[in-house]
């Protein structure tokens, strides 16, 4: 199996592993357990609440499975088999297949959001990951309409000015270039003369 | 570590020098000698600051200044590195802090608004309620949410599942999300839902079977 990358940007702090503990010995076993319940809870809920060093170690574990699914699909045994383990309840195996990889095929990965919580303690860092398309309201508000600050009233304003004066250095020109070539005088006043003498 | 080396280094040489020079071994009497001038100088005894006998080579060391306490430590340093006493810590200001523009809030930089994402936690909880979303069956559908005075068809709108809610729509929570805004001021309403699937993908899941 080839392995696409996972596009998410990975801190310093995932790239050290979960440790869960049986009793108080930590084990691989206990580990996979552990993802494998946080997994299961992000693909039912599609967003959780949680420690960060296990939201960001989970991120990459989805995408993973993630891009293998689509990729793959669910005729394939190994990805078949992969989706049921990490997915302790079976209903959720249906839920990837028909749901989440139909919704993800568009895009290109990453598939998740991770969003820092504030929390009471400083030492303690909560993070929500949430699956991206999902039908519940965002987390990050709308971005709001700036042009109505008064700062970017004034930087409007000087910007159309600048561009007016441009314009009219322009045209300016090319009055000047386009204008008819003015006379001399004594040309003029011999016009005039004939003139004069013709009515005569 | 290399203060001790030194010092053992420096003794190395002067017991060299000294079987060259013929003393003799600490402990044994001394044999008579004949202090002879040599080219090196009195290597052996020079006197130093302090007014005691010590060899050229111990003396070296006094110019070397090493790292000594000067004065003692108050009771105030002494405590605040010890217990960490918070009080004598001097004030840093914070200035990782930022208000939020919607609701007027400060929170940290790199977090979320506390108070608006504790009403979207609180909402995304009635809606997971409303759509039963514990419930184990096979068939999950796309949801899209429908406040009061919004419903048009009762089961699905274009494909999804309809999940009413029964409060007014929050302010908040907006229509058509993942929209930008763009320079004629209108919503891009390509989001998650406009885009088509992928070309690679397209042999996979073609448009016509409903998964």
């Amino acid at each position: 199996m080839s392995y696409d990358k996972i596009r998410t940007l990975v801190p310093p702090k995932a790239w050290k592993h979960i440790k869960a503990t049986w009793g108080t010995v930590p084990t691989y076993a206990m580990r996979l357990e552990k993802i494998r319940q946080m997994m299961t809870g992000l693909f039912r809920y599609e967003r959780i609440e949680c420690h960060d060093k296990y939201g960001l170690e989970i991120q990459q574990y989805t995408e993973l499975l993630l891009q293998e699914a689509i990729k793959y699909g669910p005729r394939h045994k190994p990805t078949m088999e992969t989706v049921d383990f990490y997915m302790i309840e079976k209903d959720l195996v249906h839920k990837t297949f028909k749901l989440f990889v139909p919704r993800f095929a568009r895009f290109e990965p990453p598939y998740t959001k991770i969003h820092f919580i504030p929390t009471q303690n400083r030492e303690i860092k909560r993070v929500l990951l949430e699956l991206k398309g999902n039908p519940f309201p965002p987390v990050e508000p709308r971005p709001l309409d700036r042009k109505g600050s008064l700062v970017n009233i004034l930087l409007a304003e000087a910007k159309r000015d600048y561009v007016r004066q441009k314009v009219k250095a322009e045209s300016a020109k090319e009055e000047s270039r386009d204008a008819p070539v003015e006379e001399p005088v004594e040309a003029t006043q011999a016009k005039e003369t004939t003139e004069a003498i013709k009515e005569e | 570590m290399f203060r001790v080396k030194l010092d053992l280094a420096v003794r190395r040489v002067e017991a060299l020098l000294d079987i060259f020079m013929g003393k003799p071994f600490p402990g044994l009497p001394q044999l008579a000698t004949v202090e002879q001038p040599s080219a090196f100088g009195n290597l052996q005894s020079h006197p130093s600051s302090d007014g005691s006998q010590k060899s050229f080579l111990e003396s070296l060391k006094d110019g070397i200044f090493w790292g000594v306490p000067k004065k003692r430590k108050s009771w105030e340093k002494r405590h605040v590195k010890q217990f960490g006493l918070s009080y004598m810590r001097p004030w840093r200001p914070r200035t990782d802090l930022i208000t939020c523009l919607h609701c007027g809030n400060t929170h940290e930089a790199h977090t979320v608004c506390g108070a608006c994402y504790a009403k979207v936690k609180e909402e995304t909880a009635r809606i997971q309620a409303a759509m039963d979303i514990k419930a184990r069956v096979p068939d999950h559908q796309e949801v899209v949410v429908v406040y009061e005075g919004e419903a048009t068809d009762p089961t699905t709108i274009g494909g999804k599942k309809v999940i009413a809610m029964p409060t007014n729509r929050p302010s908040w929570f907006h229509d058509i999300l993942m929209t930008k805004i763009t320079p004629d001021n209108k919503p891009n309403t390509v989001g998650w839902e406009g885009q088509d699937i992928q070309e690679k993908y397209k042999h996979k899941y073609p448009p016509k079977k409903n998964y």
